[in-house]
């Protein structure tokens, strides 16, 4: 049975990643996607979840040591207008349990459900100025189709690796 | 009389603001490095020119607002409804029939971009005042 190889359309590797280098991933696979004649809703779509995903990674990542490379970002094309994006991503352990509840949460909510809270997040900053972490998550569970998939990994006592992955299909 | 610009990049928005003639546009990209301080320059400067913007504006006085985003990440959200939180309550008339807002917001999208047509709707909703929606064969 023939199965398409996925296409890498941009990727990183290294133990922190600086905006220039988010900028450089962004741009990559803005062009790519305009490169395989996408229409601009479609590169919208995916470039949401791209930006949200790896501005995170820049925002959160706490790097294990300087030789230590384990912060990594692929997007790939995995089949006919189907993509993957996999963060994987270093950050304080104490700060895992709050993201895999957040995440939790916006996989078990339906469109309308995610509809409701990303208005009422809106709102939320509107009336507390509050600076709206978590935001991003809902954006991307709007644009794919399948639950955002979250894993753990305890690097050290301090740090853990977390892969975020998000499958889509246009 | 004063106006705010700032040219757009790959990264951040155009921003103009024309006082006398109560012109706002913001078009482009947002997703800038750092959000906050970027829109900072620009609500530093609404700040010190509020005396005189509140000076042009008369009873009849209408605010038009252009909203051309071609994207922008969850970090600008905020800020974009800073901005017109700030129109809103600078350009409004109350009496004993409650607040009127004089201010026509204009949401452009790109032909079959469904999805900002949401977004856009989303934000009327939460600033509570009716967007026109306008179809542009180009926003870039």
């Amino acid at each position: 049975m023939f199965r398409k190889k996925s296409k890498i359309i941009a990727s990183f590797t290294g133990n922190k990643i600086d905006y220039s280098q988010v900028n450089d991933i962004l741009t990559t696979v803005w062009t790519k996607l305009e490169e395989d004649k996408l229409e601009l809703p479609e590169i919208k779509q995916i470039y949401s979840v791209v930006t949200e995903l790896v501005e995170n990674a820049f925002r959160y990542s706490c790097p294990v040591t300087e030789s230590h490379d384990c912060l990594t970002c692929l997007i790939s094309e995995t089949g006919k207008k189907q993509y993957q994006i996999v963060i994987k991503n270093p950050i304080e352990v104490s700060k895992t349990e709050r993201l895999k509840d957040k995440i939790d949460f916006v996989n078990s909510l339906n469109p309308i459900g995610l509809k409701k809270f990303y208005q009422h997040e809106i709102i939320r900053q509107k009336d507390e100025n509050h600076a709206g972490a978590g935001l991003g998550l809902i954006i991307i569970a709007r644009k794919i189709n399948e639950p955002i998939d979250f894993k753990v990994e305890l690097l050290n006592s301090t740090v853990a690796l977390v892969t975020i992955k998000a499958k889509m299909k246009l | 009389m004063k106006s705010y610009k700032i040219e757009p990049t790959i990264v951040s928005p155009k921003i103009f603001y024309d006082i006398s003639k109560h012109y706002f546009e913001i078009g482009g990209f947002s997703r800038m490095e750092n959000v906050r301080t970027f829109y900072q320059s620009y609500f530093d400067w609404f700040e010190s020119h509020k005396a005189e913007i509140l000076a042009t504006i008369t009873p009849t006085t209408k605010l038009r607002v252009e909203l051309r985003i071609i994207y922008f990440n969850s970090a600008s959200l905020k800020c974009f409804l800073d901005i017109l939180l700030q129109f809103k309550k600078l350009y409004s008339i109350t009496d004993g029939r409650g607040s009127l807002y004089n201010i026509e917001i204009f949401w452009y999208f790109e032909e079959g971009d469904e999805d900002m047509i949401e977004v856009g709707e989303d934000y009327s909703d939460v600033v509570e005042i009716p967007f026109t929606f306008v179809q542009s064969k180009s926003l870039s």
